[in-house]
């Protein structure tokens, strides 16, 4: 009932405004009125008797703002104005209006990507354990061939899982386009993926559970024993990839030897490094690895 | 004006209330009936009148309907609804609650304590 009362009052105070507004003037005339008949029936003059009632009355603008407040709705009437007024103002200055919503877009744009930023690094990190050696790993054929030319087939993943003995286990992911016109060729991805899934579900199990980072680095650690050691760093950063010189000193060749050529095969931006600089002439296919971590001497 | 109190915040919804308990009024006609039933007693702003009326009608307290006063003049008429009725009883029991509890207090006499 007072729901109904108020969705009713709200309604009138809408869209029966002018009516409304004619019916509050005609009862607070009223009342003066009346009031002004008893006035001039206990003797006052007709006119005396009005401007008595209207003193007694008060401020009637007041009063009607008041009441216009309590019958609800006027927060939305005020709304309403505020926005017409600034409808017409943009209109009119129409430089003003293009330099305000160039700011604000400026504004909301930047203030999205710091807070994307904030979110991904320090209020949702990534849920997965010893994330400093956690590497993505990709085919390097030699030639850029496009971000897509970077995938590796699903032979040769079922390949480096199987034999490589740096990463103790070793899993694929997809990246999916919403674009329409790359939608065959989501489809294609999607079957691929399908197909990784099926072979590699227990891997995607470890992913999920966030043991990931974990297996990496007891795969790491197996791998090079006590030489070596994992170093969250990006590897095209100063002083992680080599710049400074640091994967000169270490020794590709027993690696290799005792692991064979898949060893190669995850860290070849490491021979790559190296064949620059004359000191390994390796030929066989080539891995990036990327975004985490580089091995070094642990000296 | 003396011999007349000032309505206490909150108390003027009781009192139009009860006013249009007694049969339906239009906007003077409740202040004369309040004035009426607390033998003049309490003052009331004329003005102060209306947003509390436009109030109890939002809350679905009061019902208007437009008829005619007896000077033969075009007037809004309240009338209590059954919510309004119900709010009427419980706020006259919590009213009295009230005065009984300040009228005790005020009433104790020292060697009461």
């Amino acid at each position: 009932m007072k729901v109904a009362a108020f969705l009713r009052s709200l309604a009138s105070g809408l869209f029966r405004r002018s009516q409304m507004e004619g019916e509050m003037d005609e009862e607070l005339r009223a009342h003066i009125a009346n009031r002004a008949d008893d006035l001039e029936r206990s003797g006052l003059s007709h006119a005396e008797a009005e401007r008595r009632a209207r003193i007694e009355f008060g401020g009637q603008e007041r009063y009607k703002e008041e009441c216009r407040e309590e019958r609800g709705g006027a927060w939305l009437e005020s709304l309403w104005t505020d926005v017409r007024f600034g409808l017409r103002m943009l209109v009119k200055s129409r430089g003003f209006s293009a330099l305000a919503v160039l700011t604000l877009a400026l504004g909301i744009g930047a203030n999205a990507a710091i807070f994307s930023m904030v979110n991904a690094l320090l209020l949702h990190p990534y849920h997965f354990r010893d994330l400093d050696v956690l590497v993505r790993v990709w085919e390097d054929r030699g030639i850029d061939e496009g971000y897509d030319a970077r995938y590796v087939a699903p032979a040769d993943a079922t390949e480096l899982s199987t034999h490589n003995e740096i990463f103790e286990n070793v899993t694929t992911y997809e990246m999916r386009s919403n674009c329409p016109a790359r939608r065959g060729h989501t489809a294609r991805r999607s079957e691929r993926l399908h197909r990784h899934r099926q072979n590699y579900g227990h891997i995607d199990g470890h992913l999920r559970a966030g043991r990931f980072g974990a297996v990496i680095r007891r795969g790491i650690r197996r791998a090079f024993g006590e030489r070596c050691t994992a170093h969250s760093r990006n590897w095209n950063s100063p002083g992680a990839g080599g710049r400074d010189g640091r994967l000169d000193e270490i020794d590709s060749r027993p690696c290799a030897e005792a692991y064979g050529d898949r060893v190669g095969h995850c860290f070849a931006r490491f021979f790559r490094h190296q064949r620059r600089h004359g000191q390994s002439d390796l030929r066989h296919r080539e891995y990036g690895c990327h975004d985490s971590s580089v091995v070094r001497r642990n000296s | 004006l003396t011999g007349q109190a000032q309505i206490l915040p909150g108390n003027l919804d009781l009192l139009i209330l009860k006013a249009a308990s007694l049969g339906p009024l239009h906007g003077y006609g409740i202040l004369l009936r309040i004035e009426q039933i607390s033998r003049g007693a309490l003052l009331i702003e004329q003005g102060a009148l209306y947003p509390a009326l436009f109030r109890l009608v939002r809350q679905g307290l009061l019902r208007p309907s437009w008829g005619t006063s007896d000077n033969n003049r075009r007037a809004k008429f309240y009338e209590l609804t059954s919510s309004g009725r119900k709010r009427l009883r419980q706020e006259t029991k919590d009213w009295n609650r009230l005065v009984t509890a300040i009228a005790s207090a005020l009433g104790t006499q020292p060697e009461e304590v």
